[in-house]
């Protein structure tokens, strides 16, 4: 788990069993008091009115109950299946309301009031309860709890809104598992997803990053970039819409040189094939020079030097382009940096250039 | 199977049980907490709070007088100067060779049975003799009589105006009684009264009372318009009184027939006499052979 889940984990078990043990606390003094409560109204009513029949002076008897009762109170004992409490002492405020108060300082909340009728007079005895906390217990316990509750809210898969579904279902048939759809799904904000779904470049993407071949940034950013092509010499491959294509040397110093007429606008980009039995020198001394400048192969050079530009030589490697961009892009998405064909009026022969527009075709010539 | 395999891979049907699972385990961790947390008191067993009691020193004590059931017992009606009774009773040395404490109870006097008389589970007992003999009829063959008041005169007291023995006088007043029927004072001889000069129940308006305190803090503030009283009758205001009964039997004690050493009735009677001040113009008779 990465260090910043961890962080937002421990954080959140932490509230929560601050939470848990707050409520813990409160039940367990509310309910020690309800039920505190509950007994001495059933008791304390019936006793105080038979030592009090017959009185004459009823501050007399008070003072005799106050001491007799408070040895009662001691015995008392409060418990729960969870011992929230360590210990709680009962205390005796007053009998009546109309004898001064013993302590003066208690809050409402740890007051147990107890009424009882004074012939037609409804009369108030008061208690007080103090309980110490079960540190150990009360952490203990609400801790777990929040551990179980943090858990499941962290290993449940969170609910898939619409769109979500929608890419979920997409990315599954073309076969990406649930998992890496799940963390894919993570990344990107439900909103961006309607557009992603039939956005090509995205699935080829998710594809790549469910394979291995690519992290999920990567494939992130191949998603973000631009439908252009960098040709870089020095390693011989090319980077179409953020996706590294290595090329054989050969096939990948024809690719570039098709690229270079299209950038330098000679003929709109248009390199005429040779006639079949007629190689064409002129145009093989760029191809040539390419490939001295960036470690082409000799035998390649030794080709073209001996016998020119061949027509057969020319188409084979474009063909191997195309197998290349095909296995690396699929049919479709390769299609658009690939070549374009017409036949020349004049000879009646086919010149090919690339597809792609001159401004999304970038050389990059450094040896590093 | 599909759906365990779905749910491991964290698939639509575990996105739809996310928020059933933790809204179940929100529940159930609520539940817990109530459950757990919640706290009961145990051992909440409050005693009576009529008796008043002293212990002699062992010191004082004679040796037999150690076994269980040496305590002098008392019981009395109200708790009026109980404390001092128990304690001055403790330093008597006629009790201090007999007894190895002092209870002075007023537990109500309703709840006597023939049990306590013929158990003897009091030495001594202040009551009416008819109650006590309606209880047990032979009771002179396990208690005498030790101390008796009579000739107690009993009067209709109000606020307002003398009262007048009559009927109409009687006719939608409120009266207060005290809810013991046993009370000669505060029930029977009312009732007896309001019969002679037979008024019926329907023309007053009776206001029961469970203890004399709260009919004496009534009659003060004007709750009730009458009610019976004796002389001794704590006048905070003037009180116009008229007679009711000028021979009612104020009180009588009973000491068990088993003690019958002289010093100690006397020392029981001296420690009765703390009760004088509710028997002013009250004759008393002693039932103790040659004087205290």
């Amino acid at each position: 788990m990465p260090t910043r889940n961890s962080v937002w984990f421990a954080a959140g078990t932490l509230i929560l069993s601050l939470l848990m043990a707050s409520l813990s606390v409160f039940i367990a003094l509310t309910t020690a008091r309800l039920d505190l409560q509950k007994d001495l109204t059933a008791q304390l009513p019936e006793r105080l009115t038979e030592s009090l029949r017959y009185s004459f002076a009823d501050r007399e008897v008070f003072s005799h109950v106050n001491q007799q009762i408070l040895e009662d109170l001691q015995q008392i004992r409060i418990e729960g299946l969870l011992p929230v409490l360590q210990t709680c002492n009962t205390g005796l405020l007053r009998l009546s309301q109309h004898v001064p108060e013993a302590r003066n300082i208690v809050p409402a909340s740890r007051r147990i009031a107890v009424n009882w009728s004074r012939g037609s007079e409804i009369d108030q005895a008061e208690f007080s309860l103090d309980c110490q906390l079960n540190y150990p217990v009360l952490i203990g316990a609400n801790l777990t709890m929040a551990l179980l509750l943090m858990s499941c809210w962290w290993l449940l898969p969170v609910p898939l809104c619409a769109n979500q579904k929608k890419m979920f279902d997409a990315l599954r048939d073309r076969g990406i598992q649930a998992v890496y759809i799940r963390q894919i799904l993570q990344k990107l904000n439900a909103s961006e997803l309607e557009d992603l779904t039939e956005n090509q470049w995205f699935m080829l993407a998710m594809r790549r990053y469910a394979s291995a071949e690519v992290t999920l940034e990567t494939a992130l950013a191949i998603v973000a970039a631009k439908p252009s092509i960098h040709f870089h010499h020095s390693s011989h491959h090319v980077l179409i819409h953020g996706i590294s294509i290595a090329l054989p040397k050969t096939p990948y110093f024809y690719y570039a040189w098709y690229a270079m007429q299209r950038v330098q606008n000679i003929d709109d980009g248009w390199i005429l094939n040779p006639a079949a039995d007629r190689p064409d020198r002129r145009q093989a001394t760029a191809l040539i020079t390419l490939m001295e400048n960036f470690g082409g192969h000799q035998k390649a050079i030794n080709d073209l030097k001996e016998h020119g530009l061949r027509s057969k030589i020319l188409d084979q490697n474009r063909n191997k382009i195309k197998d290349e961009l095909f296995d690396a892009l699929g049919e479709e998405l390769a299609t658009e940096f690939l070549f374009e064909t017409e036949r020349d009026m004049r000879s009646s022969r086919y010149r090919y250039r690339l597809c792609c527009a001159a401004e999304r075709i970038y050389m990059n010539a450094a040896n590093s | 199977m599909r759906f365990l395999n779905d749910w491991r891979q964290g698939g639509r049907f575990a996105a739809f049980l996310r928020p059933v699972v933790l809204s179940g385990a929100g529940i159930i961790c609520l539940l817990a907490i109530f459950l757990l947390s919640r706290q009961t008191s145990s051992a909440v067993e409050l005693g009576h709070y009529y008796e008043h009691s002293c212990d002699i020193p062992s010191a004082y004590r004679a040796t037999d007088n150690s076994g269980p059931g040496s305590r002098l017992r008392l019981l009395m009606v109200t708790p009026a100067m109980a404390a001092d009774m128990a304690g001055l009773l403790c330093e008597r040395e006629s009790v201090q060779q007999l007894f190895t404490g002092v209870d002075v109870s007023w537990r109500p006097r309703t709840e006597l049975t023939t049990g306590d008389l013929v158990n003897e589970n009091y030495d001594v007992i202040w009551n009416r003799e008819h109650f006590l003999t309606g209880l047990l009829p032979d009771l002179h063959n396990y208690y005498d009589i030790l101390l008796h008041y009579d000739n107690y005169a009993v009067f209709w007291l109000s606020l307002q105006s003398t009262p007048v023995m009559t009927a109409e006088y009687f006719r939608g007043k409120r009266i207060g009684l005290l809810s013991d029927v046993s009370s000669h004072t505060h029930h029977l001889l009312p009732l007896r009264s309001l019969r002679t000069v037979n008024s019926h129940q329907n023309d007053i308006i009776p206001v029961y009372f469970d203890d004399t305190s709260t009919l004496y803090d009534s009659f003060y503030r004007g709750e009730i318009d009458l009610m019976t009283g004796g002389l001794a009758f704590p006048a905070g205001q003037p009180v116009h009184r008229t007679l009711l009964d000028n021979s009612a039997t104020a009180a009588t004690f009973f000491i068990r027939k088993d003690l019958q050493q002289h010093e100690l009735r006397c020392d029981i009677i001296d420690a009765l006499e703390l009760l004088a001040p509710l028997w002013q113009g009250i004759k008393s008779h002693t039932q103790v052979n040659g004087d205290c």
